[in-house]
């Protein structure tokens, strides 16, 4: 299911580096803060995953990729850019031939993108001015998304502006429809080969042969469309047997979506820096949050751990397993990481009462961030693994401006499907305060500046999970979606919904203009 | 009551065929696990069968209602304090449908690729 909806923020939320009916619009007050127009200035490449109704009765919605790059002027205007769509039949690649967006003072705005099809209409809330999220606002109610966009450094749109090790996170469905997600390491030689490389595929709970697979692979520009390399950071690629289309972020991340029929893979690869080889060079607090799938459906898990030496201490693990919420903790798990330098590592604990075995795969990216991969007994799911900061967490610590960004399923809709929200809210003495938009991907229900409000409160042990409750006064209101938050270093705080009826796992993350 | 599992294991072995007419569909469950549901009147009694995604159903055209004589392939998994039937194949009439994989994994609907194109579905929607 839509499973990518939850990697989909949590890897956003990374690299700074879906309720009620009617459709009725609050009126706020204009937002104030240092954002502009000028905040947003550029050459940007964005990603997205969604849903799309594709059924002639309008009824059956089906997930989408997207992939991108858009140019703009710091003046409102967009000027130029392309993007490629995945629908799950093969890709189709457009070319932007204009385009607006606002920015207010808060750093959220509009964007829309006007191709050979039509205009593509989004909300974006910059976390800063080289990167933000969005959300897709079609008014007609027949897609939703959810995704992120980050300056792109036009100096790597080279074939050799993919170089070095990378570590990566592919997640979607595959041709069956069943949710799958590849977690690996390559290493591109700056020629067009991915040389070397690991992964582990995750295909419908499936370990495909016990993961751990070695990997190469092409990457070029588009024979079809040569420039676009030089214009857009765009190229071609080959990885382990997928193939799809590539955006240039920068010489340290590149983005990717696999275009061939069937299959809706999308993700990112990031640079791998100081990469340890021995678990002393992992310690201290981690938390994560995956989204995917069990035998149930739509599955989130977050939690945290403390690494020490090969061992971890203090696990908690929080599972909405279609709408069942079950904590668990334990005192005793273990954890590898490849002495060989690649970043693999595992992770492994068992839960008094719990039948199966907690396993996870990763791949570091630094030894305090990691794409985390769930490989659990009848799990699929994928996220991200960050580290805890050191410092006391307190409410005056988490204090400031946040971008908010969240992903999923909801069942509190006409029909259970997606949602997709964006935004910004301060958050002061534990206190929410704020405004969004939200996409409940139906005709009419695309809410637009609606006031946000609502507390987080810290636990005892705030390294744990804590309590995040919020309020959203669409009409009918939104009162009361509660949330487990775990915080990460740099005050970044990832979260999934503790509700029935709800799915969504998002990201709050520090605004730094 | 044995302790609530945080994940559940599909096995192809342990799969039942239940037989029955349909009593209720609901394709938006708001009782967990979400996804689309029916209450199966078997002969041994009413049965809560998941069958996950309603999209899948429907570009399967295969539409519940009650009185419907249908026929799963599925197994009875614990979950929370109880348990529920998850469908992985759903037989009506001459139609069927895959509704999970082999290891229980809900499956989603897919496009058809010989449906509209992709360009008039994108209209200004996507």
């Amino acid at each position: 299911m839509k499973r990518s909806l939850v990697l989909c923020a949590m890897l956003a939320a990374l690299w700074a580096s879906a309720c009620g009916g009617g459709g009725t619009t609050v009126t706020p007050p204009p937002p104030t803060g240092p954002f502009s127009n000028q905040s947003l200035s550029g050459q940007y490449a964005f990603s997205m995953i969604g849903s799309e109704i594709a059924s002639s009765q309008l009824t059956t919605s089906n997930a989408f990729t997207r992939v991108g790059s858009f140019t703009a002027d710091g003046k409102g205007n967009i000027t130029t850019g392309a993007e490629d769509i995945n629908l799950a039949t093969g890709a189709s690649q457009f070319t932007f031939t204009g385009g607006s967006y606002t920015v207010g003072g808060d750093g959220r705005g509009t964007l829309t993108l006007v191709d050979s099809s039509g205009t593509l209409t989004f909300s974006i809330t910059l976390v800063s001015s080289s990167n933000g999220y969005m959300i897709a606002m079609p008014t007609d109610g027949l897609s939703t998304a959810s995704g992120s966009f980050i300056k792109q450094d036009s100096s790597a749109f080279l074939v050799s502006g993919i170089a070095g090790n990378y570590a990566f996170d592919l997640s979607g469905v595959d041709p069956t429809g069943a949710a799958e997600s590849i977690v690996g390491q390559f290493f591109a030689n700056s020629a067009g080969g991915f040389t070397t490389g690991f992964s582990d595929d995750n295909d419908g709970a499936v370990i495909v042969n016990g993961g751990n697979q070695p990997i190469t692979g092409t990457y070029a520009a588009d024979g079809l469309h040569p420039s676009d390399l030089a214009n857009f950071g765009r190229g071609v690629f080959s990885l382990g047997g997928i193939q799809g289309v590539f955006y240039i972020v920068g010489r340290n991340q590149v983005k990717f979506m696999e275009t061939t029929s069937g299959g809706t893979l999308a993700g990112d690869a990031f640079t791998q820096s100081n990469i340890p080889t021995t678990t002393a060079g992992i310690s201290g607090g981690f938390v994560y949050v995956m989204g995917g799938s069990g035998v149930g459906g739509p599955l989130t898990r977050g939690g945290r751990f403390t690494a020490n030496g090969g061992n971890l201490q203090s696990i908690l693990v929080d599972n909405n397993n279609a709408g069942t919420l079950l904590s668990l903790s334990a005192n005793a798990g273990t954890y590898t990481i490849d002495s060989a330098g690649s970043g693999r590592g595992t992770i492994t604990y068992n839960v008094a009462g719990q039948k199966n075995t907690f396993m996870y795969v990763f791949y570091m990216i630094s030894p305090t961030q990691a794409v985390v991969q769930d490989q659990s007994i009848g799990i699929v799911a994928d996220g991200s693994l960050l580290g805890q900061p050191s410092t006391t967490i307190s409410d005056s610590s988490l204090a400031g401006k946040y971008a908010i960004n969240w992903s999923g399923l909801t069942s509190t809709n006409i029909t259970s499907d997606e949602e997709d929200l964006v935004g910004q809210t301060a958050l002061a003495s534990g206190g929410l305060t704020g405004t969004i938009d939200l996409n409940e991907f139906a005709s009419g229900k695309q809410f637009t500046s609606v006031p946000l409000t609502g507390t987080l409160k810290l636990s005892a042990d705030p390294t744990g999970h804590n309590t995040l409750t919020v309020s959203l006064a669409t009409s009918p209101a939104n009162n009361g979606i509660t949330f487990f938050a775990y915080v990460a270093n740099n005050n970044t705080v990832l979260f999934m919904a503790t509700q029935t009826v709800r799915l969504t796992a998002g990201v709050l993350t520090p605004q730094t203009q | 009551m044995p302790a609530a599992q945080a994940s559940i294991s599909y096995d192809l072995s342990r799969e039942t065929v239940l037989e029955g007419t349909v009593v209720s569909f609901t394709s938006n469950s708001k009782i967990p696990p979400l996804g689309s549901h029916v209450t199966l009147q078997t002969a041994s009694g009413p049965v809560d069968v998941h069958l996950g995604s309603e999209g899948l159903l429907k570009s399967n055209d295969i539409f519940l209602a009650a009185g419907d004589s249908i026929r799963i392939v599925g197994e009875n998994q614990p979950y929370g304090g109880g348990s529920f039937f998850a469908a992985r194949i759903l037989q009506k009439g001459s139609q069927s449908v895959t509704l999970r994989n082999s290891n229980g994994i809900p499956l989603s609907s897919k496009r058809n690729v010989g449906g509209s194109t992709i360009r008039s579905r994108r209209g200004g929607a996507l």
